[in-house]
């Protein structure tokens, strides 16, 4: 186990080389010092506890949306839907604010806004999440494409949200939702910044997750995703799995859309997932799985996003969309780890040789261009044939 | 036709090989002479060096010190594919076939290109295959195939591929008798024309029956070089081990009720063939041995009674529990479990630890978690090596990691009410072979039912009190110990009815 960690650090370890490469040359071809974007990247996420409280920010929804991805990925149950569940959690979670604060005549306390909100959102995510699992667990649909094709379908719900039944009653350019009655409203944990309470949220998940790595249904799902039978003895059923991992990864999209709404815009905007659900999943992969690995790729995510402005403004020829393309370099090295956390085996070493210590690895597929030396043998082989054995 | 003089002068002679692995020497001062035209046997214990001799030979591994000549010239392969090109090729005990595509497709991946065609490659692979007398579907991808199929499609394969010198390492592990013997068929017609065959085998009546030549490693040394011709098998066994311990008594045990019981099983799969209306009843006490060719039906027998697949018809009762019941609640009756593929039952990224500890994780787990000198006896128990119990068992030897399973379910386990294992001593030498029967024999005696189903029929013979045997998923004979001699089980595992001639009636 020890040595197959090293081998997973190792290749995380050349991942981040490679984007530092990578950004290097890019900030190097766009004409400027990459010691200069470096350094405005830096000030662009450290030089005022604004600009620290952003990156707290950005990295709350990414950080749940990744922990909560744990138990699904480490089953072998590749939800991408993340997007989706954040979009319906954040409806339903603004639908009943809203509801409830009507109830009481506009005058709802936070204590009352606050959890509904969360509830809410939680409800609307998590049912989204079992919509393909269900899907999954009965006709065997692949959960990576129903996934995938549902945030379509939320993105066009929300879109005809904002329209009618959400719709703000002002005049705006885009489709939203009214402001959120202030005791909604998530508070500022850091004065003067955007950082709101969601932050322990993330921390009370991690700790939850962590909690449970060392639990028996850790283990369960880790034996799932490339056992079938074992797990099967262990009681983890490929309906129990799916759904239960499903629903975990739902459950947190759905806060996550709550926190968007109520912690960072205050309405519902049709951007509020943004991207949020993917790069939660590259975030789970780059963080390994683990809680601290994933709280640290989090901020890192983060602190791209906002530094890269930064580097923008001190640079001046480098467009602040360098940090898509950095996480495009991400995402292509996470996919490499990805392949490494299904099967560790088909990186590390070929599938079924026999891996003893004292008797390494025998490679097994060979390439294809010593083909033409076997003609004469091949020849004797099939004279072999036709002699026929000894009697 | 005649061998030629080149052909004869073949020989690929290895002088004084060691190699170390770090500090671990795994070959000491080992020389060995492959003949054109014979089949070479190399036998040991597991973990005497044979596989690493044989990967010496096949440019897989390097040698620490000594030299090799092939032809009289020097052999030093830096690869594998530089051995190949010099005409001497290994098939590895554990499957390289790509499981999505079929034989012919697995054959044009490494086949010549003069005959990348589909048509000819087939009608190759088919010529081939008819010639060892195994019937192997060609166009199939191979995971849906048997073991033994896949085994024999590897072999298959490697023969087509062409080489002067053939390496195959334990090939009839997975093999059954009417399959092994066409194996052999096939090996002695390439022999007739001058290609040399290294067989790495643990059967010792398989180096009497086919080998030429012997060389015996023991403990990385090579203690017998020359001809196979005039040593008995006991001797061998004596060179190979040292002494051997003393086969199992058989004491005869009292049986009590019916533990494990099956009713009218119907059911289907794609790795097996179709069960057809089966009846199983195993007492308290009890060891009954499940016999048949390769692919009669046992594996998916043994799915169907472990609680893996949901049978179309008929009923499992354990222990007059509810029938049906789900696996984990088999589990947690009491229900070993040793599968004909360890790997589906082992976690290779899981140390030995938690591999001998994975029940405490089932669902309404009945088994604790056991505490470290626990787990460091079992593994001493089951002679595990190395038995470090936070080494990962991807670490272990094939045959250490069926000891390890063996540890688990039979040792970790408490109590077994019943056992269902399928070839539990595949894979492991004589002495090791001898304690996993004396566990299954020790859990009877302490009242489980036990099952233990195996295409090696000695496997089945060596432990069990009364015999079945299936044959295209049924079971066609069911014998008590005492009157089930060779020849009329073959006959049942053929298909035969018993007291019938074998004229008319197709083989498997």
């Amino acid at each position: 186990m020890r040595s197959l960690d090293r081998q997973r650090w190792l290749l995380t370890a050349s991942v981040v080389a490679a984007v530092l490469v990578v950004a290097g040359a890019l900030i190097l071809f766009a004409g400027a010092d990459p010691l200069v974007g470096l350094q405005g990247l830096v000030e662009g996420v450290s030089s005022s506890p604004y600009r620290v409280g952003e990156v707290l920010v950005g990295a709350v929804p990414i950080g749940i949306v990744a922990l909560t991805l744990i138990p699904a990925l480490r089953a072998g149950v590749f939800s991408v839907g993340a997007e989706g569940q954040i979009i319906v959690g954040a409806i339903t979670a603004t639908g009943a604010v809203f509801a409830i604060d009507q109830l009481f005549g506009g005058a709802a306390p936070s204590v009352v806004l606050w959890p509904v909100g969360l509830l809410a959102g939680a409800a609307g995510g998590g049912a989204m999440a079992l919509l393909p699992a269900f899907l999954a667990v009965r006709w065997r649909v692949n959960e990576i494409l129903s996934t995938l094709l549902l945030n379509y379908l939320a993105a066009g719900f929300l879109g005809w949200t904002l329209r009618t039944w959400l719709a703000t009653p002002e005049e705006t350019a885009t489709p939203q939702s009214a402001k959120l009655p202030e005791a909604a409203a998530l508070p500022a944990l850091i004065p003067g910044t955007r950082a709101h309470w969601g932050i322990l949220l993330v921390i009370v998940i991690a700790v939850l997750v962590f909690l449970w790595n060392r639990s028996a249904a850790s283990t369960r799902l880790t034996v799932f995703a490339t056992r079938p039978k074992l797990a099967l003895r262990l009681g983890a059923t490929r309906s129990r799995t799916v759904y239960s991992t499903m629903l975990v990864s739902g459950l947190g999209a759905g806060v996550v859309g709550w926190i968007q709404v109520a912690g960072v815009n205050d309405r519902l905007l049709n951007s509020v997932s943004g991207g949020v659900g993917f790069s939660g999943i590259a975030v789970a992969l780059l963080g390994g799985l683990a809680p601290i690995g994933i709280v640290l790729a989090a901020l890192f995510f983060s602190a791209l996003a906002a530094g890269a402005v930064g580097m923008q403004s001190a640079t001046g020829t480098v467009p602040a969309s360098i940090a898509e393309v950095i996480k495009g370099v991400l995402l292509i090295g996470v996919a490499c780890i990805a392949a490494y956390q299904r099967n560790p085996a088909a990186v590390v070493r070929p599938v079924g040789t026999k891996d003893a210590a004292d008797e390494p690895v025998v490679l097994s597929a060979e390439p294809p261009g010593t083909a033409g030396d076997h003609e004469t043998t091949i020849g004797t082989l099939a004279e072999a044939e036709n002699e026929g054995g000894r009697p | 036709m005649t061998v030629s003089p080149q052909e004869m002068d073949r020989v690929v002679e290895a002088r004084s090989i060691s190699k170390s692995f770090g500090p671990v020497a795994a070959l000491r001062d080992v020389s060995m002479v492959v003949r054109p035209g014979a089949v070479h046997a190399l036998v040991g214990e597991n973990g005497a060096g044979k596989s690493t001799l044989a990967k010496v030979l096949a440019g897989i591994e390097r040698p620490s010190s000594g030299t090799m000549t092939l032809d009289g010239a020097v052999y030093a392969p830096r690869d594998r594919s530089e051995a190949k090109r010099r005409g001497i090729n290994m098939v590895p005990q554990q499957l390289s076939l790509v499981g999505e595509l079929s034989l012919v497709e697995n054959y044009l991946l490494v086949g010549p290109r003069r005959l990348a065609n589909r048509r000819s490659a087939r009608a190759l692979l088919a010529e081939t295959l008819s010639r060892a007398r195994v019937e192997v579907d060609l166009d199939v991808p191979t995971a849906s195939l048997t073991q033994a199929h896949r085994q024999l499609g590897e072999i298959v394969v490697a023969l087509a591929e062409g080489a002067h010198t053939l390496i195959l390492d334990e090939p009839t592990a997975s093999l059954g008798p009417l399959e092994v013997g066409g194996l052999f068929e096939h090996l002695r017609a390439l022999c007739d024309l001058g290609t040399a065959v290294v067989l790495i085998t643990h059967r010792l009546d398989e180096v009497r029956q086919v080998a030429d030549d012997l060389t015996v490693l023991s403990h990385g040394e090579g203690v017998h070089n020359g001809s196979a011709a005039g040593l008995a098998s006991g001797e061998i066994a004596r060179l190979m081990v040292g002494e051997l311990p003393p086969p199992v008594a058989r004491v005869p045990r009292a049986l009590g009720g019916v533990v494990l019981s099956a009713r009218g099983l119907v059911a289907g799969s794609t790795r097996d063939t179709r069960l057809d209306d089966v009846d199983l009843e195993v007492r308290s006490g009890e060891i009954l041995g499940i016999a048949g060719v390769a692919g009669s039906g046992q594996n998916l027998l043994l799915d169907v009674l472990g609680g893996f697949v949901e049978p179309e018809q008929g009923t499992v009762t354990l222990d007059g529990g509810a029938p049906g019941a789900s696996a984990v609640a088999l589990l947690n009756a009491g229900l070993a479990w040793i599968p004909e593929e360890r790997s589906e039952a082992l976690v290779p990224g899981l140390s030995l630890r938690d591999n001998l500890n994975l029940y405490s994780t089932a669902v309404g787990a009945v088994s604790t978690e056991r505490t470290l000198p626990h787990i460091t006896a079992d593994l001493q128990a089951f002679d595990v090596r190395p038995a470090r119990p936070e080494l990962a068992a991807a670490g272990l030897s094939g045959g250490n990691q069926q000891k390890l399973l063996a540890a688990r379910e039979l040792g970790a386990l408490p109590e077994p009410r019943a056992v269902l294992a399928y070839g539990p001593t595949q894979g492991l030498d004589q002495r090791a072979a001898q304690a996993i029967r004396g566990r299954l024999i020790d859990q009877a005696a302490a009242g489980a039912a036990v099952v233990v189903a195996s295409h090696d029929l000695e496997e089945v013979l060596a432990v069990a009190d009364r015999i079945v045997v299936m044959f295209g998923g049924r079971v066609v004979a069911d014998l008590p110990a005492a009157d089930a001699t060779t020849d009329r089980i073959g006959r049942a595992m053929a298909g035969l009815a018993d007291d019938t001639p074998p004229a008319d009636k197709d083989l498997p």
